[in-house]
């Protein structure tokens, strides 16, 4: 018999908070804190991929604002 | 005729005269492997120097050439490889000791369209460890330096390649550009770099970073260089229909790039573009203004693709040889490793919608111009450079202006603006409409005396 599956895992998408929550716990493990303030960069990248989706999915093509400037944070993500 | 070096010269003038005999494949190889013993030393541009071969080979060439053999069209011309390349029988290190046992048992498909177009490969030029970076610091070969300047970068991640090139080791160099990695460093070391069409030139034997969005194509010093070297990576024509298509000058739409592709740049930079627009514009060419919608989203949107597919390749290897890659690259891989595959489908999702904007910002034009890179080439080891009074990270401004069309599978070309009194080089892109490669070749050599102004390579 399989066991049940975990609910807080399956009832819903993993939120961004969730996400790096146990993504720099799971860093942490391995033996990598240097990834703690990169994940949460790469946290804010990825909740603005959210965002641009979830408006894609409701008015596709709809036009957007400017771009902000760049972060001036000095933890750089991009590969 | 006789006014460059033979280290010097483009390929199209190598090319003209090793098939009229003038110069030997020989002396042309001896030449560009005597810079390499002389100037490698300054800028660390190769990981493998392939010394013995290339002579042979340009030997076996002449022989050919002797005996009536019609030439291709590289016929005896000596060039360099990013090592993400492979070569059979040589070591493919992609700049990591995660690979230094390896030897390529096959060649790439781009090297054996280049040894059957007669070219000669010199050896194989120092990246960014496994492409994952803009300024060639992190790599298990120390860093490559810049041409012109050894404290600073000469941009990534092919830049040993664009090194090679500037410094006459070898006329030209083929790289790979990801989020811009032919483009930056071409454009930071005065030199053309293209980006064809997604798609357009097999990347199979290329060590992938993300097999999405890797383009290869060609560094070079001239336009017409590139076009030559993209006809044969590509296996087509470009020049041959060059007296009948080409366009004039005045009859020239282009867009300029504005908003977000202009608020973030070095004085230089926007000087130095300004005044190539305004030769453009005084030499006919109509330019007008145009901008892309939610440009706030497209450094986002690349993190989840490239992440995902570097981490797919790089886990296993993380969990076997993960001290063996510099610590800043083995970072970034190991951050990639949580990226969910929702964010990375959405991101994919988002990489079409731009592909559209891009084609409408195209539609009334023969192609989009912008600067290639924000700044010149950074100090080697600076995280940050000060813009308009901000510090901002060297990898995102680096990557800023290239990897829209990385993502959008557009041709992208750098090629060189005029210099100031003793400037670091600077580059304007010009990007072309899908599945059109040769038509941006085209225009972009319509262009290259205005935006040049003059040459950069002498």
């Amino acid at each position: 018999m399989l066991p049940e599956p975990e609910a807080d895992v399956i009832e819903s998408s993993l939120t961004l908070d969730e996400w790096l929550r146990l993504a720099q716990d799971s860093a942490k493990r391995r033996g990598l804190p240097e990834l703690t303030p990169l994940l949460a960069g790469l946290a804010e990248a990825l909740q603005k991929v959210r965002n641009a989706h979830a408006a894609l999915q409701q008015a596709p093509m709809a036009p957007a604002a400017e771009a902000p400037r760049l972060s001036t944070s000095t933890h750089s993500i991009e590969p | 005729m006789n006014d460059h070096p033979l280290h010097r010269l483009t390929v199209a003038t190598a090319a003209s005269r090793l098939a009229t005999r003038q110069v030997s494949a020989e002396a042309l190889t001896a030449a560009c492997l005597e810079r390499i013993a002389k100037a490698n030393d300054d800028v660390n541009a190769f990981i493998t120097v392939m010394s013995e071969g290339a002579l042979a080979r340009a030997k076996s060439l002449d022989a050919d050439l002797a005996a009536g053999a019609r030439p291709g069209p590289l016929h005896g011309i000596p060039l360099s490889l990013k090592d993400l390349i492979d070569v059979c029988g040589v070591p493919t290190t992609a700049a990591s000791r995660v690979r230094r046992d390896h030897v390529a048992t096959a060649d790439a498909v781009v090297t054996t369209r280049l040894l059957e177009a007669g070219a000669i490969i010199l050896g194989k030029c120092n990246l960014h460890e496994f492409a994952f970076g803009t300024t060639n610091e992190d790599s298990g070969f120390g860093p490559s330096r810049h041409p012109r300047d050894p404290r600073r970068s000469p941009g990534g991640s092919s830049g040993g390649s664009a090194a090679a090139v500037a410094r006459g080791m070898g006329l030209a160099s083929i790289g790979t550009d990801t989020g811009g990695s032919v483009r930056i460093p071409a454009a930071l070391c005065g030199l053309v770099g293209l980006k064809p069409t997604l798609g357009e030139i097999p990347t199979d034997g290329v060590v992938p970073l993300s097999t999405t969005l890797d383009h290869v194509g060609p560094l070079a010093r001239t336009v017409e260089d590139a076009g030559l070297l993209y006809e044969v990576l590509a296996g087509t024509r470009v020049w041959d229909e060059w007296p009948r298509v080409a366009p004039r000058i005045d009859s020239l739409k282009i867009g300029r790039l504005t908003s977000y592709f202009t608020d973030l740049l070095a004085d230089d930079v926007r000087m130095r573009v300004e005044a190539a627009v305004g030769r453009l514009r005084a030499a006919g060419a109509r330019i007008d203004e145009v901008t892309l919608p939610h440009t706030d989203v497209i450094a986002p949107m690349y993190l989840p693709v490239v992440f995902g597919e570097a981490a797919a390749y790089h886990g296993p290897l993380l969990d076997t040889r993960a001290h063996d890659y510099t610590p800043a690259v083995r970072q970034r891989l190991e951050m990639s490793r949580y990226v969910l595959a929702e964010d990375y489908v959405r991101a994919l999702h988002l990489r079409r919608r731009l592909q559209a904007e891009v084609d409408a910002a195209l539609a009334r034009h023969d192609m989009l111009l912008l600067p290639t890179v924000p700044i010149t080439a950074p100090i080697l080891g600076e995280p940050t450079v000060e813009v308009d009074g901000h510090a901002e990270p060297v990898r995102n401004l680096t990557l800023r202006l290239t990897q829209p069309f990385n993502l959008s599978g557009h041709p992208a070309l750098t090629l060189p603006c005029h210099p100031l009194e003793a400037g670091l080089p600077v580059g304007v892109q010009l990007v072309g409409h899908r599945h059109a490669t040769p038509r941006l070749l085209q225009c972009a050599r319509v262009c290259e005396p205005w935006i040049a102004g003059q040459t950069l390579r002498d």
